[in-house]
């Protein structure tokens, strides 16, 4: 206790209320969003429970359910219904929660064991799982709804420290201007995807978690130079990304390129090049041990990752039409392109609506359209603002371009791997394009940065407004998507 | 820039607050008691049930309490056609309720009536007369469905298998969230373990907690940015410009 006074009494001001915020939003986003409400929460929840009880990882393919018989129930007696139906109201009368409870007390140990597929999560890797079954395993009561409680508490934490991550990012990017440090942190305490996911059961905030480390990290080996122990830790942090999941193997192309950044910018001997390369290469195969010995011991047989690793037959996948697909993502069709694959969805449904936005609960929860249009078209200007003062303040920026090689490239990979596994489902005769907006969370701290970078280039006032206008907006669009959710569950 | 910033931030959140804020509290909008079964949202999932002139549709698990006060049901008479009267009743251990629906109601609409509501929480049952000569058509899902609730559905007497009625029980036709915030609240806290007062608690903060945590963080980087910058500018004792601070660690 007398370390720890001195400790929190350093925490700089900014970020100290930040995370009160950010906690506060998490504490509000869980409770505005109904129990197995979230994105697939009842799959991720099956998982963990299996995780908890067995020691195993579930199926993604085969079994004979992917709920235990405390969740069927759960589901059977309300939950179900109301997902995604925003008809719907889930059960609050006393006699529901009681008939819940009495049945629950009556449950065999064996009502807990029996979800053991086929769960389509089930192909993720455990680490998230794992600390999730630590935390089922450790809530007092035992009772279904308390561990879904305490999972969802547990998801708010690596909300928190991502935020934390955030800040120390933003520390190797702005040094000691606060303003555009505080400006970066609030983007990700604020956006309101990133608290509404925070306030779910789910595998996406600890990769955000992850990677906002990560980028703190390779910002932090790009400015000391590389080490075998900064290139170790770096690597080590990759890891925990790839064993979270299959997106966290955009990572990799990251790391190697951070690697590759910091050892130019640092002019290192070849001595301590190899000590550095020898650091992350020890990691990386500590990392996969890990991982085989958690897939053999889950009983997952390797079969963790899905389309982040397989392309499917070679016969379909074609680069040329994965060009032209992701094009028209972003940009209208050229006449000389084929149209693209699959639902007519781009950067405005994924980026504006489901991202910078938000669209809750399982899809059903959403603002007005307006309110889409007016932030799409804030976007664009302050792309041209961001573009301006890039253009006029060239020299200085390339003073500073192995920092931006490394956001960047972080971003590049993660958008190649979601471009690539979307295209990769399309192909194959999915329907479903398989990329969402929370998908976009890891790179929460890149764009709260090139947010940052604007604030720090205009004149101090306007820096100062456009601040406060980011900022209070996002805010606004949490306070009013946890409103809505409130009322489309509650009211 | 410190006040300019704080002053900024509050005002914009206030006029936020006191504009769009109060005007989604005060909005009126249908106050739901209990879904007992679902009502489809898309209409692929909707499942009409036909019930004959002068028959009933019935179903258990009905939530009865003294905060349901209307039972809603949407119908079908065909497009052109408008409804006869419908008859409600409410049963349950102790527990009796009768009202009738005026016909003349077209196609979807949701055909209300108020009951007298029960004195406490108990399960009951519900019937839905068609008081026409002609069959009556009502929204309904299927039972096999994930919309499907667990209760027993008759027609006539007979059961009914594959579809069931969607009911909504309202506490009232029109009443802002704002009126009965405290209700609202209490849903929240169920299924959890967490008091009513908690949500009340965590509401405050984030209605008038987060706001001016946030402007504080802009506020006191501001301050710090400006002290940093008038260091820099500021001549030392000797009358030269001072030396640049040792980069410190960011971090």
């Amino acid at each position: 206790m007398s370390r720890l006074r001195p400790a929190l009494r350093r925490v700089p001001p900014p970020l100290a209320l930040l995370l009160g915020v950010a906690l506060v939003l998490s504490a509000a986003w869980s409770l505005a969003t109904a129990p197995l409400q979230g994105p697939d929460e009842s799959e991720h929840i099956a998982y963990i429970e299996h995780l908890a009880e067995t020691g195993h990882i579930p199926s993604a393919t085969a079994g004979p359910g992917a709920y235990a018989t405390d969740e069927v129930a759960a589901r059977g007696s309300g939950f179900l219904r109301i997902y995604q139906n925003p008809l719907a109201r889930q059960p609050w009368t006393d006699s529901a929660q009681s008939s819940y409870r009495a049945f629950e007390d009556k449950l065999s140990p064996a009502g807990r064991k029996n979800g053991s597929g086929p769960n389509p999560v089930g192909k993720n890797p455990p680490l998230y799982y794992a600390l999730g079954a630590v935390v089922w395993k450790l809530t007092p009561g035992g009772h279904f709804f308390g561990r879904l409680f305490a999972l969802r508490a547990m998801t708010g934490l690596f909300f928190l420290l991502s935020v934390v991550f955030a800040w120390l990012m933003a520390g190797e990017l702005f040094g000691p201007r606060m303003l555009p440090r505080t400006v970066t942190t609030a983007v990700v305490a604020l956006l309101p995807m990133d608290g509404f996911m925070s306030g779910i059961v789910n595998t996406d905030s600890l990769l955000a978690a992850i990677w906002a480390a990560f980028l703190w990290l390779a910002l932090r080996t790009v400015r000391l130079g590389l080490s075998w122990q900064r290139a170790a830790g770096l690597t080590g942090v990759a890891v925990l990304s790839v064993l979270t999941h299959g997106r966290g193997l955009a990572i990799m192309p990251a790391l190697a390129i951070a690697l590759v950044v910091a050892w130019l910018v640092g002019h290192r001997t070849l001595r301590t090049t190899l000590v550095s390369a020898a650091g992350s290469a020890g990691v990386l195969v500590a990392g996969f041990v890990v991982y085989r010995l958690a897939t053999s011991a889950g009983g997952a047989g390797g079969s963790l990752y899905g389309g982040e690793v397989n392309l499917g037959p070679k016969s379909t996948f074609s680069l040329r039409n994965l060009i032209t697909t992701t094009w028209q993502f972003y940009f209208p069709r050229l006449d000389s392109l084929q149209p693209r694959l699959g639902p007519p969805i781009g950067y405005r449904q994924i980026f504006v609506q489901e991202y910078f936005v938000g669209i809750f609960s399982s899809f059903e929860v959403y603002f007005p359209y307006r309110v889409y249009d007016v932030v799409q078209v804030l976007i664009v200007v302050l792309v041209i603002v961001g573009y301006t003062l890039a253009v006029l303040r060239a020299r200085t920026l390339l003073t500073h371009w192995a920092k931006i090689v490394v956001l960047a490239a972080s971003a590049a990979s993660m958008l190649a791997v979601l471009h690539v596994a979307s295209y990769r489902a399309l192909v194959n005769g999915s329907e479903n394009p398989l990329i969402v907006g929370r998908y976009l969370l890891p790179l929460t701290p890149v764009f709260g940065a090139a947010v940052a970078a604007i604030v720090a280039g205009l004149p101090r006032r306007a820096g100062a407004a456009l601040a406060v206008a980011v900022c209070f907006g996002l805010l606004v669009l949490s306070l009013g998507g946890i409103g809505m959710s409130l009322e489309r569950f509650y009211a | 820039m410190r006040r300019g910033i704080l002053a900024g931030f509050l005002a914009l959140f206030a006029v936020w607050l006191l504009t769009a804020g109060l005007a989604y509290l005060l909005k009126s909008r249908p106050a739901i008691w209990a879904t007992p079964t679902s009502e489809a949202y898309d209409v692929a999932q909707l499942t009409p049930i036909a019930v004959p002139g002068h028959q009933q549709i019935c179903l258990d698990g009905m939530p009865w309490a003294p905060e349901a006060r209307f039972v809603q049901v949407r119908v079908l008479p065909g497009l052109r056609a408008r409804t006869p009267a419908i008859g409600i009743a409410a049963r349950g251990p102790g527990y009796r309720a009768d009202a009738v629906i005026p016909g003349g109601l077209a196609q979807n609409a949701r055909a209300t009536a108020a009951i007298r509501p029960a004195s406490k929480e108990i399960d009951g049952t519900l019937c839905v007369t068609n008081r026409g000569a002609r069959p009556l058509s009502f929204y309904g899902v299927p039972t096999a469905d994930r919309l499907g609730a667990p209760v027993t559905v008759t027609v006539g007497g007979k059961p009914l298998i594959d579809r069931q009625l969607s009911v909504t029980l309202l506490q009232s036709h029109d009443k802002a969230i704002l009126g009965r915030l405290g209700t609202v609240l209490s849903h929240v806290a169920t299924f959890r373990p967490v008091g009513t007062w908690l949500v009340w608690i965590l509401l405050a903060l984030v209605l008038f907690g987060a706001p001016v945590a946030v402007a504080l963080a802009l506020a006191r980087a501001s301050v710090a940015d400006d002290e940093v910058a008038a260091a820099a500018i500021a001549p030392a004792p000797g009358g030269t410009t001072p030396p640049s601070p040792p980069p410190s660690d960011p971090s």
